[in-house]
């Protein structure tokens, strides 16, 4: 029976391929033979979709043997095994999963079959921090919060760390943005006997076109928008048209958010630089405050992007922490753990010192 | 100008009406006849007395109307006129029988030993219920008295009526401070375990936006109206208050 995944592995010495951060070819780690991006791609294509019409009849066989057993039908949807080319074990991954490695020989697997239906990405980001890179900027990210529990760094350990191409929609933007804004100028006069003060009021209105690139939104639903968020920017003077070599190696999960549904993030955020474009030409004023606003697309176009992250997870007191680092830029999200008797002592002792100095002043002013 | 000039004529006419022949204006002058020529007397002989022990000058006087003037200026430059040369300060108190209203004015001296917030509150408490019941010899004492009493107190102790000594515990700066300090606690509280964090969600994409495709289509100022707003200016802003009228005077009054 046919593999119903590929295993990239090396045509000269047969041992798995992985795509290494920070170059422009997939190499062998073990023989050191460098492959062309392109000549990859074109060596493991029949092998696709041979792989891809394998899953299809086991996918086929599989549904039947299960149905109506200790699966429900929508389990039975959302969980899927693929066989591993490299030592025949049993992959389980959900619906969504394009690549992944196996849990039992490490094998780097793609799964072709999830490629089907499904828009091929426009372009990918391709890794540049490895996972010691991940690791390192995982400590940096720990210091300097005073917080932090003494125990932290010590007790903790890092449970799981991934490399994940995570889907993204990146939008593009041509707007026509027109708004009101009611600012006012303060002029003081200052007579013996009293302080006039005339505020004139002005009604500012502003109307431009201007353009968006790019505004990346996560397609994942297991991603939380607010990490995927917080790991911008990126550089997407390094963005590459996709291929599926990139993915070698590395976790990757397919869009299950559509453009359409990310669509309204991406307008939110343009609508905000917008207005905030246009208030920073209402100038010379002592206030400003916006009115009124409409912001109109003229162009909109959107493009499928992979593109990497790393997730650490950690645990400390019996609590799972998740940590996401931009796999291009380092960037390191996450929220950490407070000591609850420092948070109370540190702030205690600055009251401390603040009281006796607020003390003086205000003696000093009544 | 000519209104403030003559009216000015006025108050000085009526006043030194009854002290005419007079070498030097008595602390007491009557020209209402609100009291008798013995209370005069008696009262000149107190307020001498007070004025020796504190070297301060003290002026007190009933008139019928200050001429159009406002309170606060009239007494103020009854003070100016007829007693802004006491070593340490001049005060005056004029009651004015006409429209029922009395006003204390002090120098920039009698500012610091008398303050507006406490020390003229003071006077008010001692006499102005005599005035209102018609008592004006005992107004005119109880008001003398009071300024002997807030002398004494600063003499004694170095500092205004109602006014802290150095060094001395405030229980109002104190609870100020503590609120303060705590809110500021909070803050910081807050602010350390924000920074426990930074994931949150991006706002804008400012840094989506080509720079060099932002073209303004329209960009239109227009004036609406405009409001004022006006405040009387408090002269002096010493610690012990002084807006009277400016001129580094103190005082206050009422009606009776």
């Amino acid at each position: 029976m046919a593999d119903s995944s590929v295993s990239y592995k090396c045509p000269n010495c047969g041992a798995p391929l992985s795509f290494m951060p920070g170059k422009k070819t997939v190499t062998c780690e073990y023989c050191g033979t460098e492959f062309e991006v392109s000549a990859i791609e074109e060596l493991f294509r029949d092998k696709q979709e041979t792989a891809a019409r394998a899953a299809e009849a086991q996918e086929a066989k599989w549904a039947t043997e299960d149905a109506g057993s200790e699966w429900t039908s929508d389990e039975a949807k959302a969980l899927h095994a693929f066989t591993c080319s490299s030592c025949g074990a049993e992959l389980v991954c959900d619906e969504n999963t394009m690549a992944t490695e196996c849990v039992y020989c490490g094998n780097p697997t793609m799964i072709p079959k999830r490629f089907d239906g499904m828009l091929k990405p426009d372009y990918v980001i391709p890794f540049k921090k490895t996972k010691a890179d991940a690791v390192a900027a995982l400590k940096e990210f720990y210091k300097g919060h005073m917080l932090l529990p003494s125990n932290f760094t010590a007790n903790n350990r890092v449970e799981a760390i991934q490399p994940m191409y995570v889907p993204f929609w990146l939008f593009d933007s041509k707007i026509t943005a027109q708004a009101e804004f009611r600012a006012e100028k303060h002029h003081v006069i200052t007579t013996p006997k009293e302080i006039i003060t005339e505020v004139s009021i002005f009604n500012c209105r502003r109307k431009g076109v201007m353009r968006f690139e790019r505004i990346p939104v996560d397609g994942s639903k297991k991603m939380e928008d607010t990490y995927m968020e917080s790991i911008e920017p990126f550089d997407y003077g390094e963005l590459v048209d996709f291929s599926a070599a990139y993915l070698t190696g590395y976790l990757a999960d397919k869009y299950d958010v559509t453009a359409e549904e990310s669509s309204a993030r991406a307008d939110k955020r343009v609508e905000n630089s917008a207005i905030e474009v246009l208030q920073s030409s209402v100038e010379n004023f002592d206030a400003v405050q916006l009115e009124d606003a409409a912001v109109v697309k003229d162009v909109g176009k959107v493009s499928y992007a992979m593109v990497p992250v790393w997730i650490l997870t950690t645990r400390y007191n019996d609590r799972p922490y998740t940590f996401m680092m931009n796999g291009q830029t380092g960037k390191v999200v996450g929220s950490l753990p407070y000591d609850k008797m420092k948070a109370f002592l540190y702030p205690a002792l600055c009251s401390l010192v603040l009281a006796p100095i607020l003390y003086f002043l205000i003696s000093f002013m009544l | 100008m000519i209104k403030k000039f003559f009216g000015l004529l006025a108050l000085i006419l009526l006043i030194n009406f009854s002290a005419a022949s007079a070498a030097r204006l008595e602390p007491v002058t009557d020209s209402a006849k609100v009291l008798k020529a013995t209370e005069v007397e008696l009262l000149n002989q107190r307020i001498r007395e007070i004025e020796q022990a504190h070297k301060i000058k003290i002026g007190v006087a009933f008139v019928k109307s200050v001429g159009g003037l406002d309170m606060v200026t009239a007494s103020n430059d009854f003070l100016d006129e007829n007693f802004a040369n006491g070593k340490n300060g001049g005060i005056v108190l004029l009651v004015n029988m006409g429209n029922r209203k009395y006003e204390m004015s002090t120098d920039s001296r009698m500012l610091e030993r008398i303050t507006d917030t406490d020390g003229i509150s003071f006077l008010k408490d001692k006499f102005q219920s005599d005035l209102s019941a018609g008592d004006y010899y005992a107004a005119a004492e109880n008001f003398a008295e009071g300024v002997d009493e807030l002398m004494t107190y600063y003499e004694t102790n170095g500092v205004a009526y109602g006014q802290r000594k150095p060094g001395e515990f405030d229980p109002m700066a104190a609870t100020m401070a503590g609120l303060l300090a705590i809110l500021g606690g909070f803050g910081i509280r807050s602010m350390l375990i924000g920074a426990m964090s930074n994931v949150h969600h991006a706002r804008a994409a400012g840094d989506y936006l080509k720079k060099n495709s932002v073209k303004f289509l329209e960009s239109r100022d227009t004036f609406l109206f405009m409001n004022v707003q006006r405040r009387p200016r408090s002269s002096g802003g010493s610690r012990s208050g002084g807006g009277h009228g400016g001129g580094g005077h103190g005082g206050g009054g009422s009606s009776f």
